[in-house]
């Protein structure tokens, strides 16, 4: 067993999902892709990750329901989870905090501003 | 005997006396005693009179037993109608001297045939002619009497009846009467009385009488011209109201209880071009448009209502149309219907401004609406375009990101200081590229959106700056900001806002600044209210471009233009001002207030 964390990173645009996958394995994560809500719940509850990163642009299952789905279930509602977004919004960033979300990172975020925030959330 | 009554008796030659009278019995008593005494004396006697005043003649001298029949068979006493007489002389109205002196002279001859002395006559045929209303003919006749006394011997007596002359205007006939006689008798309220005294009293009564009846006369007739004079003034009046009311600038109308015009001014009937015939007399209801209109017009004045300015249309003779405006009601008597009392006021040509005005205002409504119409259409296509780009901006961040992050991977990898170089141009391409989306979805939430929204937190200005110095050094080491602050630089912000504020002006002045000298930054906080910061480099902006410098997409091909544009507008959001000054001797110089609150 890797003592690496496991990384679920859910993104609905493939080459995105797959080089931030990459950077983040090259960072020392392991990292589990998702590419829809729907997927990423189930992978959540199959695999029980450390860390989620989401965005919530999602086909089939949005971000936000995908969210709630997660702290509903008790098997999931404990893992943190960093939303990314291409919205500069302020409500957005507000909601997230009060879903208990760990960060909100704005899209394109450089690739070691998402390592750093991983890192602190999985410290904290 | 009265002295009169002596006179009479022996009247001399070519006596010509006139006996006034007031009753007939008067007249026959002193009649009879002239042709008795006449008779007795043996004198031929000549009567002419009307049949009444012969017959009445013939029964005196009877009562004073002369036998009448047998006098006048003997041919002395001659007894001639008046009127018949009169015919044989006249011409048209006047007597005809020749005609007279024939016709009496052959009477006269006839009477003295045979006998001695002077013809006695009496004629009344000036009184008859007096009585048919021709006094002028009365006295010519008299005139001709004295005429033909010259040719004749004879004497004449004549006889008025007062009543002829009660009329003030008499006056002077009766003048004209007294002097063509040689005697002149009074009338029997006079002659009788028989004493000097009672006749002087008589004289000063009829004086007193005579001065009274003057006075009263004059009266009278200032009284009369005075009711002359108010009845011409009530002509003048009643004239002027048939002025005003035939041209007044209302038609005016009766129409009775049954619908029939009973009256109309001449303002009304030239109004609809008809004659008073073609109008007058006819049902009101011919001359109106809309039947349904008379008809209510007629029920609501036939149960008392007073109409104001009802609308009708009235048909003229010329088979056009008039637009009025009606106002009436009934004239009641006694609760009888006698007629309205309508005033019409013609109203087409304003019935024809307004339908013009009616017409003009909705092609305007129309044209501002097909105008609106094309505003919207323009608006919407423009929001369209803005919020197209606002989508595109926002997809775009997929791929940037991806490329973004597939750049530092390459960057993190050792593959060679090529790949590094390349790599790192890729990173410093994507990040203008996110500024610009950045600015590009700004600009669409500024647009289309609810504006910039603020996410205020209480935070200095000088850390701001610091932090802006600090990344603007990073980026350009050969470049010097000098950040200065007096007094309080607090207030609440959005940080992340007014950072993006701060960059743009601090990294426009670095940009376009000749870099010989440092890019200030002044803070004042010495303000309760306001802080100010004031970016300043030694750049110019060229003066065509200065008024317009913070419109949106000012840009070259580089750059979109937006950065200014949303720094004025994040200002603007939180209440705050920014101008800008630039010559080439101060350089340029951007002044931000912001309310602390």
């Amino acid at each position: 067993v890797s003592n690496r964390p496991l990384v679920l990173l859910v993104e609905d645009f493939e080459d995105a999902r797959e080089l931030a996958a990459e950077y983040l394995r090259d960072s020392g994560f392991e990292v589990a892709t998702a590419g829809d809500g729907a997927e990423a719940i189930a992978r959540a509850a199959e695999l029980a990750p450390a860390l989620i990163i989401l965005d919530l642009v999602l086909p089939i299952v949005d971000g936000w329901e995908a969210i709630r789905r997660l702290r509903e279930d008790s098997q999931t509602r404990l893992i943190p989870i960093i939303v990314t977004s291409g919205n500069k919004s302020d409500d957005d960033r507000r909601r997230c905090a009060e879903l208990g979300c760990v960060g909100y990172l704005q899209k394109p975020c450089p690739p070691a501003t998402l390592v750093a925030k991983i890192r602190e959330a999985l410290h904290d | 005997m009265s002295n009169a009554a002596a006179f009479l008796g022996q009247p001399a030659h070519e006596n010509h006396i006139v006996q006034f009278y007031e009753n007939e019995d008067f007249l026959s008593d002193t009649v009879g005693h002239f042709i008795a005494a006449g008779i007795a004396a043996g004198e031929p006697i000549i009567i002419i009179a009307t049949p009444e005043h012969r017959a009445q003649f013939t029964q005196r001298l009877q009562e004073r037993g002369i036998d009448v029949d047998a006098v006048r068979a003997s041919g002395q006493l001659s007894l001639l109608d008046a009127r018949e007489t009169l015919a044989t002389f006249m011409v048209g109205d006047m007597p005809d001297w020749s005609r007279f002196k024939a016709a009496i002279g052959a009477v006269i001859e006839k009477g003295r045939q045979g006998r001695e002395g002077r013809v006695r006559a009496y004629g009344e045929m000036v009184d008859v002619l007096w009585r048919d209303g021709n006094p002028k003919a009365a006295i010519a006749l008299e005139e001709l009497w004295n005429d033909i006394g010259k040719i004749h011997s004879f004497s004449l007596l004549c006889a008025y009846v007062m009543g002829n002359f009660y009329k003030e205007a008499d006056g002077e006939h009766f003048h004209e009467i007294c002097r063509t006689h040689t005697h002149v008798i009074p009338a029997e309220s006079f002659t009788r009385l028989e004493s000097t005294e009672d006749r002087s009293r008589e004289v000063s009564l009829l004086q007193q009488r005579a001065r009274a009846l003057e006075n009263e006369i004059e009266r009278r007739q200032a009284l009369e011209q005075a009711l002359r004079t108010a009845l011409d003034e009530r002509r003048r009046a009643e004239a002027e109201l048939r002025d005003f009311v035939e041209n007044a600038v209302y038609g005016l109308h009766w129409v009775d209880r049954d619908g029939i015009i009973r009256w109309a001014n001449k303002s009304e009937m030239e109004l609809l071009g008809y004659s008073r015939d073609e109008y007058i007399g006819h049902h009101i209801s011919e001359f109106h448009a809309d039947p349904e209109v008379i008809v209510d017009i007629l029920k609501r004045l036939t149960s008392d209502e007073t109409l104001h300015d009802y609308e009708a249309r009235l048909r003229c003779k010329d088979g056009s149309t008039r637009h009025v405006q009606i106002s009436s009601n009934v004239y009641w008597r006694d609760g009888e219907f006698v007629h309205t009392r309508c005033f019409t006021r013609d109203i087409t040509e304003q019935k024809r401004a307004d339908d013009a005005r009616r017409q003009s205002e909705a092609l305007l409504a129309e044209s501002l609406a097909r105008e609106q119409q094309a505003r919207q259409e323009a608006e919407r296509t423009v929001r369209f375009n803005e919020m197209f780009a606002g989508i595109l901006g926002h997809d775009l961040r997929n791929p940037l990101g991806a490329i973004s992050t597939g750049a530092h991977y390459l960057l993190r990898m050792s593959a060679g200081e090529k790949v590094h170089k390349t790599a790192l141009r890729i990173v410093s391409s994507t990040e203008r590229m996110t500024r610009m989306v950045d600015q590009l979805l700004d600009f669409t939430r500024i647009r289309v959106g609810d504006g910039i929204a603020l996410r205020r937190e209480r935070i200095g200005l000088a850390d701001l700056c610091g932090r802006v110095r600090e990344e603007i050094e990073a980026g350009h080491p050969e470049r010097a900001v000098k950040v200065d602050c007096v007094g309080s630089s607090a207030g609440e912000w959005d940080s992340d806002r007014l950072l993006q504020v701060l960059s743009n002006l601090v990294g426009n002045a670095v940009h376009h600044g000749s870099g010989d000298r440092p890019v200030t930054i002044d803070i004042d906080g010495r303000g309760d209210g306001d802080v100010v910061v004031v970016v300043h480099n030694d750049g110019v902006v060229p003066p065509d471009v200065l008024p317009v410098l913070f419109e949106p997409f000012r840009g070259t091909a580089k750059h979109l233009g937006l950065g200014l544009y949303i720094t004025q507008q994040i200002v603007l959001a939180h209440g705050g001002t920014i101008e800008v000054a630039s010559t080439a001797q101060e350089g340029t110089t951007f002044r931000v207030r912001l309310p602390r609150r």
